[in-house]
């Protein structure tokens, strides 16, 4: 009759009490597993959106911090160099990146890709300049290779010639792998006398087509509130030497056009990039935030794709947030009620407990023998909240989000259009995130109600255990 | 011979200013194969006496040696654990447990020698304090007084101990009961070498022992 026995014994010999004590726990389970469920839910909801999303980190100006800047402030003005974007790149969160140059250049012999469009007199093209030779909207599925191959690291160490374009562009200028693509890289320039534009001067890139891509845009209307934008079927991915060395032509040519401009031989160098990274894990995104700002000046800001999801996660965020409120009342009230009641029930059994401790049994084993009373009790009280508890989860869910509807009214509706410079595909809505929303039965819910559920028993156990430790069996006993 | 002696022991219960002194230096050693009583009025500090000898208190000072080591030394908990065991005025039995349940208690709890097949010791301690089969398998509390008694002293011996105290065990029972009882506290101390102690105010029952003590303003006499 030791005292894992005597727990035994107790536990099914005074049933009345084991089952009050059951339906206690079973009750305050229910809701701290509806609690820890529905913050499971909103937690998945945001992992697995952000996950849609990606994390593509861009860095840019932070307008706001640059409001009341002085004239002197402006005039020495940093931009994101090269050597920047790769000390930033060089961290480990950091999957790949691209400097992400552009520069806009006009073609004569090839028409734009633009279903609605009438033909215009200038067909300027957005070219991209890549120094990650797979191309990052191709590694990162927002297009796909249809024919020919991506750079090699020579194409783009050499910043050799060669592009690739959209298979609508292919298509629409009859062109195909290996043909060659001529743009004219110009300046314009206005003559105040004549009040006439005319071309300061030009000169002909002849770029070797060495893969067609095919953009994944969604091109329904109606899904995209009447517009299109069809610059990735336009864009003409090339090696960021040619950005850059076209760039440079256009500056050197400016200089020439406008010798009072105040261009100086180092602005002739400077490389505009803007620069994308592509994160391992979109829950690394804040210490990547935090140490890609020590490499950057600290008007800039980091964006991440991911972070759309905060502006249209209210409901979510809300019920997250209520339902970790209820967690810590329910733990609470929870300590106090068990404290109390087991302490209550170990006042009637106070002779027996006089009895062990008189026959000489160590008080830890008297509180080993309560102890396991009353976890049993709660293992099982706990098991089955799982089920229930899950349940209510569900039917709750829908009210807290009412509730907060009541509270706050509607939140932002409609897609959230972003920068079409960042990588990421397509927006999300509020409705998006409210689809992805569900209550599941995982593991990892099991494993934290268990761990939660027993966590505050055992806090719960002890004042229990403190009574014991004053109990003097003479006074019980004689 | 000699198994507890008692040196100079001094005990008072404080309640705010006054000091009401229950024990003074008192000084007795117990053999065993006798059965002892203790005889006094109610009120005397019998019991207050039996829960120093059975280490559930802790007296002001003196010390009490088991086979001349201090209990003290020995450890208060495997002293009751090991060494003694006590019976009660009120049973003190767990209400829920069966007889038998009850009597094999203290075998898991003490670290002496218990034979292998306890249930069946169990029942046969019950048997030889006057408790059938059929009893023994009974939940306590569907027991009479008498019954539960016995219970009690069966438990008592369970532990194998060479000591055994007994607080006024036969209060509640019937003169019948009584005699059983004082009994069984004979043959366990005339032949199983037990030393059995009991505190009674009964004269009739002080008689019937072997060696009775007085227990009068906090000193033991003998009584003739
Ligand atoms: N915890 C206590 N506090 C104060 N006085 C007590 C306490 N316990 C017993 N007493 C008093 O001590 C005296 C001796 O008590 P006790 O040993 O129980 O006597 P007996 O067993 O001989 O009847 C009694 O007068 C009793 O009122
Ligand atoms: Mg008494």
């Amino acid at each position: 009759m030791n005292f894992m026995k005597r727990a035994f014994l107790s536990l099914i010999r005074r049933k009345g009490k084991s089952l009050i004590l059951l339906v206690i726990i079973f009750i305050l389970s229910n809701v701290m597993a509806g609690s820890i469920a529905i913050g499971q839910a909103s937690r998945n909801v945001e992992k697995t959106m952000k996950q849609q999303l990606g994390a593509n980190a861009t860095v840019e100006m932070d307008w706001e911090k640059m409001q009341n800047w002085t004239e002197e402030q402006w005039q020495n003005i940093q931009y994101v160099t090269p050597s920047m974007a790769d000390q930033i790149g060089a961290l480990p969160y950091v999957k790949y990146y691209d400097y992400n140059s552009e520069a806009y250049i006009n073609s004569t012999t090839l028409k734009m890709y633009d279903p609605n469009m009438m033909d215009q007199q200038y067909n300027y093209f957005p070219l991209r300049g890549v120094n990650y030779a797979p191309v990052l909207d191709i590694a990162n599925g927002t297009a796909d290779l249809v024919e020919g191959r991506v750079f090699s690291d020579e194409d783009i160490a050499k910043a050799n010639y060669v592009v690739l374009i959209s298979d609508k562009l292919a298509e629409q200028n009859n062109l195909f792998v290996g043909d060659i693509v001529m743009l004219n890289n110009e300046i314009r320039i206005w003559d105040q006398a004549t009040n006439q534009e005319s071309v300061f001067a030009t000169r002909d890139i002849a770029l070797e087509i060495i893969g067609i891509f095919s953009p994944k845009v969604n091109t329904n209307q109606e899904e995209n509130g009447g517009w299109i934008d069809y610059t990735p079927f336009n864009r003409m991915y090339v090696p960021n030497g040619v950005v850059h060395a076209e760039n440079r032509w256009m500056t050197e040519q400016y200089m020439i056009a406008y010798p009072d401009s105040g261009i100086t031989p180092d602005q002739l160098e400077r490389v505009y990039i803007n620069p994308v990274f592509v994160l391992n894990n979109p829950e690394e995104v804040e210490s990547f935030r935090t140490e890609a700002m020590t490499y950057l000046p600290d008007y800039y800001k980091v964006n991440v794709s991911s972070d759309a999801y905060d502006s249209v996660a209210g409901p979510i965020k809300f019920i997250g947030s209520l339902s970790n409120t209820i967690l810590y009342v329910a733990i609470g009230a929870t300590i106090l009620i068990l404290s109390l009641v087991v302490i209550l029930f170990l006042r009637d059994r106070k002779h027996e407990l006089g009895i062990y401790l008189s026959l000489g049994e160590s008080k830890s084993k008297v509180m080993a023998q309560i102890l396991i009373e009353v976890v049993a009790i709660a293992v099982l009280g706990i098991t089955l909240s799982l089920f229930t508890g899950n349940s209510i989860a569900e039917a709750t869910s829908q009210s807290m989000m009412d509730l907060r509807a009541g509270i706050e009214g509607d939140g932002p509706d409609g897609p959230i259009y972003r920068d079409s410079m960042i990588y990421n595909p397509g927006g999300i809505t509020e409705e998006d995130v409210m689809e992805a929303y569900s209550i599941e039965f995982s593991w990892d819910y099991v494993l934290i109600l268990y761990g939660v559920g027993v966590g505050t028993v055992l806090l719960s156990s002890i004042a229990p255990m403190i009574y014991i430790l004053r109990l003097k069996p003479k006074k019980i006993m004689m | 011979m000699e198994i507890i002696r008692v040196e100079n022991l001094n005990y008072y219960y404080q309640d705010g200013e006054t000091i009401r002194t229950i024990l003074k230096d008192l000084t007795v050693s117990f053999e065993k194969g006798k059965f002892y009583t203790i005889l006094g009025p109610s009120g005397c500090g019998k019991t207050t006496f039996l829960s120093l000898l059975a280490a559930l208190d802790e007296p002001k000072s003196g010390t009490i040696y088991y086979n001349d080591k201090d209990i003290k030394a020995i450890g208060y908990e495997k002293y009751r654990r090991n060494m003694i065991s006590i019976i009660f005025q009120s049973y003190n039995l767990v209400p829920y447990m069966t007889a038998v349940e009850n009597v094999m208690i203290p075998m898991a709890i003490t670290e002496n020698e218990i034979p292998k097949n306890s249930k069946e010791v169990a029942y046969n301690l019950l048997d030889y304090i006057g408790l059938t089969k059929s009893k023994a398998n009974r939940v306590v509390n569907k027991l009479s007084g008498g019954e539960q008694q016995r219970v009690a002293i069966a438990r008592s011996l369970a532990s194998n101990v060479d000591i055994i105290f007994a607080d006024e065990p036969t209060g509640n029972l019937d003169q019948e009961l009584e005699n059983e009882i004082i009994g069984v506290f004979k043959d366990l101390a005339h032949h199983h070498n037990k030393c059995v102690i009991m505190v009674t105010h009964s004269k009739e029952i002080a008689d019937m022992s072997d060696v009775s003590y007085q227990l009068r303003k906090g000193v033991l006499s003998h009584n003739e």
